[in-house]
């Protein structure tokens, strides 16, 4: 045995990487053309320089999220990145995954608060609003560059639901094949299959097909079993599925992307008092969009951009009942368009757009199979916004941002928004920006109409739009290239939020206004990241609410993550841990403080060929609980335990 | 019989790692880029010092770990040295001036300097070409690509081959 561990460590000493020379890498490479150096791919592990310039200048706090940290925190699905992202509060009812920001969370909102893009496209459908963010999210991981998350009101460049925030996910532009495969706990797994052409200054083209399927948890509810739900176990419920396709091709100034999902997920919780254990309870999602952008630049810093869309949008529900079977179906049809003209100047910037959007279909159907159709809505609505953007800079370090949109709803009040920033770079090194801002939510076709005829739903008598006043201060600090530290402070005012509750005279889930409230904020972020891959950022998020309303998202925050690339980023162990305080339920219960662990060890350019992770997430199998929404009969959900993924990708 | 499992993965992993090519950084290919620019350009004969090619760039400039890897190579009958340099000091010294990220207004006054003292500066951040920097490299598609901006090759007089010319984005500067 010792000789055998003996020959072993003689064979990794003398494996000539372990003393590698910095000189011997840049030596292979001098003996390089020139025309080979610049078609060379090259790791560009956090290189800051492509978006430096515009989080630097952004009207906001922003974060952006690259695909280089994407791989390294084996993240699985946008939640799971939104999870690393100070400000974030991501739970997960096995339906859907939700999340709450800086400081505002409502359970079972569908996230339609925060404005949710791909390549500029939204992707909140036309009846819930709702920000897809776990697996029934469109796009495969593998394929995002990177994530730009920008905090606060932007409703006056985007319209309504960029209430407290847009996430706007950027595709990769491939140049070669790839396929990934992963198997994981709860007998998960996923294969993703990409095809692409690339070539310089043709037609370029992308297409990408993903299947993934999961057989579930083996989950345990102690709050149903003392509720009498059995032994509160569900083995068969939680089962997850989908096929998903996105394609993109660009020509010159044209592009044409798209994509589908169509997910099915069991609904293992018996929420809405359905029969627990009947693994007939599911929710299908189908989502789909397609658009065609042209997008030009001419001489004299003239820019034109058309855009048309189309988004259809499935819902279906099963619902068993002890003595019914219900069946939700609603259908979202829309399609629009948008064309902006903008100017820059080295002194200014200016922009202005107008946009068009016909909900053509806005249907919500319930089924029961007692009674019949006990709901019914064919809706159809029409909206419509005119936008302007300034930016001027006052002085060679001082900038004014300023936007403002206004737009008109077929169905609700017209809406004004507008956002004021200034933005001032003492020295290179740091920034300061006070931003002031409003935006405002029209409430969804979901919220306004739904009923399901006296069995768990009605419908308000009257809704108005959610309006939120936001002032911030932001400070960010840059001590060299890899090392910055950023702080913002943020005041709301909200008022009319629409949340769930139950009517005490009838027992039914109604949607109402709340009175408006107040709330401020801190945040604090920390990171150093350097060129070759080494990573240690650590952020802190706090919030407070000054009135006295019902507010599910946790008090403090602290995440910390990092990762050290060894053997010339070829092994690129990481981690990442968080802390969140305790919460309210809708109830008023209090939720213990939890805390929990990933790892993640990515090992890269196997035979050049391959890359090869293992992700462990919540290693320490730490038992902890989210806030639970109205639907469910159990006030908090216990989330997953420790559950691992091996993952395989390929590229030629 | 875990261990000697254990110590079998590992040293599996770690002698899998010499038999694979190194992938190199995007510093190291801008690195090898800087050099062959060098090879493939004619500074003006006052640029060249004492038979030298003096590298210079600022402090914190996040290339500067590898370009001065570069210090004793040869490019014809030229040796490359390497300094790093502040802000205020003079350009006389430098055959090539590396131009990190910086305000408009402190760039203008670096490259005038440049242009006057017929210095060859080299950037690697968005736009500097078209601000009046001779060769700008930039990130396509995570390959490293180069734009030359031929009215400032011109002040700066540097002469560029067709080889480079031919392979490069030409650009002008943006007047504003």
């Amino acid at each position: 045995m010792n000789r055998y561990i003996f020959f072993l460590m003689l064979i990794v000493l003398s494996n000539p990487l372990l003393a590698v020379d910095d000189k011997f890498a840049l030596g292979d490479i001098f003996s390089k053309d020139i025309e080979e150096l610049i078609n060379i791919k090259v790791d560009t592990v956090l290189s800051a320089s492509k978006t430096d310039e515009k989080i630097h200048y952004a009207p906001a706090a922003v974060t952006v999220f690259n695909r280089y940290q994407i791989e390294a925190f084996g993240c699985r699905t946008l939640a799971d990145i939104l999870n690393l992202v100070r400000g974030f509060y991501i739970t997960y009812d096995y339906n859907y995954h939700y999340t709450g920001i800086r400081g505002l969370y409502k359970p079972g909102d569908y996230n339609s608060r925060i404005l949710l893009l791909i390549d500029g496209h939204q992707i909140n459908d036309n009846i819930y609003d709702q920000a897809f963010i776990g697996t029934d999210f469109l796009l495969d991981i593998d394929l995002i560059d990177r994530i730009e998350v920008i905090r606060g009101p932007a409703s006056s460049l985007y319209g309504g639901n960029a209430l407290f925030g847009v996430i706007n996910i950027i595709t990769r532009n491939l140049d070669s094949q790839e396929f990934a495969v992963s198997y994981g706990s709860n007998d998960t797994y996923k294969m993703r299959l990409t095809l692409s052409h690339n070539p310089e200054e043709k037609m370029k083209f992308m297409a990408s097909a993903t299947y993934y399927r999961s057989l579930g948890a083996d989950l345990y509810f102690k709050e149903l079993e003392a509720r009498g739900y059995g032994d509160g176990r569900n083995y068969i419920g939680d089962y997850d599925r989908y096929p998903s396709f996105f394609a993109k091709s660009t020509l010159g100034e044209l592009t044409v992307f798209g994509g589908y999902i169509s997910r099915t997920k069991g609904i293992p919780t018996g929420a809405w008092g359905v029969v627990f254990n009947d693994k007939r309870n599911k929710s299908v999602d189908n989502r789909g969009f397609f658009e065609l952008r042209y997008d030009k630049k001419f001489e004299e810093n003239l820019g034109l951009m058309v855009r048309f869309f189309y988004d259809s949008y499935e819902y279906e529900g099963h619902y068993v009942y002890e003595d019914d079977i219900q069946r939700e179906s609603d259908r979202g049809g829309q399609i629009g368009a948008e064309v902006k003209g903008s100017i820059e100047k080295s002194k200014y910037n200016f922009n202005i757009g107008f946009e068009i959007r016909d909900s053509f279909m806005q249907n919500l159907t319930v089924y029961s199979e007692e009674n019949g159709y006990t709901f019914d809505l064919r809706h159809d609505s029409f909206s419509s916004g005119v936008y302007l953007g300034f930016i001027y800079n006052l002085l060679s370090n001082l900038r004014l941002n300023l936007s403002s949109r206004y737009d008109y709803f077929e169905y609700y009040d017209d809406a004004l928004s507008s956002r004021f920033a200034l933005i001032y770079s003492f020295d290179d090194k740091s920034v300061f920006k006070l931003i002031a801002g409003n935006a405002y939510r029209p409430p969804n076709i979901y919220e306004t109409y739904y009923n399901d005829n006296g069995l768990t739903q009605k419908a308000p008598d009257h809704l108005n739009s959610e309006m939120i006043y936001q002032t911030e201060v932001v400070y960010e600090y840059y001590f060299s290239e890899d090392m910055s530290m950023n702080t913002a402070i943020y005041y709301s005012d909200i008022e009319n939020m629409i949340g769930f509750g139950t009517d005490p005279l009838d027992g039914l889930i109604v949607a109402s206004n709340l009175p408006s409230f107040r709330l401020i904020g801190f945040e604090w972020r920390s990171v150093y990241s350097s060129q070759s891959g080494r990573m240690l950022s650590m952020n802190y998020n706090y919030s407070h609410l000054l009135d006295d309303v019902q507010n599910s998202f946790p008090q403090h925050m602290i995440k910390i993550r990092g990762a050290y690339p060894l053997f010339q980023n070829r092994l690129i162990p990481a981690f990442s841990f968080n802390f969140i305080s305790s919460t309210k339920t809708i109830r008023n219960n209090d939720i213990d403080p939890a805390f929990f662990l990933n790892l993640n060890l990515l090992y890269k350019g196997i035979y050049d060929h391959f890359d090869l992770s293992l992700g462990i997430y919540n290693l320490l199998n730490q038992k902890y609980y989210v806030p639970a929404s109205v639907e469910h009969n159990m006030d908090s959900i216990v989330q997953q335990g420790a559950t691992y993924l091996l993952k395989l990708g390929g590229y030629f | 019989m875990g261990r000697l499992l254990a110590a079998t993965v590992l040293a599996f992993i770690l002698y899998s790692f010499s038999l694979f090519s190194l992938p190199p950084t995007e510093y190291q290919v801008k690195t090898a880029l800087i050099y062959n620019f060098l090879r493939f350009v004619d500074l003006e004969k006052d640029s060249y010092k004492n038979n030298n090619i003096v590298i210079c760039s600022f402090n914190n400039n996040a290339l500067n770990k590898e370009i001065q890897k570069l210090k004793g190579a040869n490019v014809s009958q030229y040796v490359i040295d390497f300094q790093e340099i502040q802000d205020d000091d003079n350009l006389e010294k430098c055959s090539v001036l590396i131009i990190d990220k910086r305000d408009d207004h402190s760039l203008r006054k670096i490259l005038e300097r440049a242009y006057q003292q017929k210095v060859f500066t080299i950037s690697d951040i968005d736009g500097y070409g078209e601000k009046g920097v001779v060769i700008n490299m930039f990130l396509k598609d995570d390959k490293v690509k180069f734009e030359i901006n031929t009215e400032a090759s011109a002040k700066s007089g540097v002469k560029i081959s067709s080889r480079l010319l031919s392979i490069a984005k030409i650009i002008k500067s943006i007047n504003k």
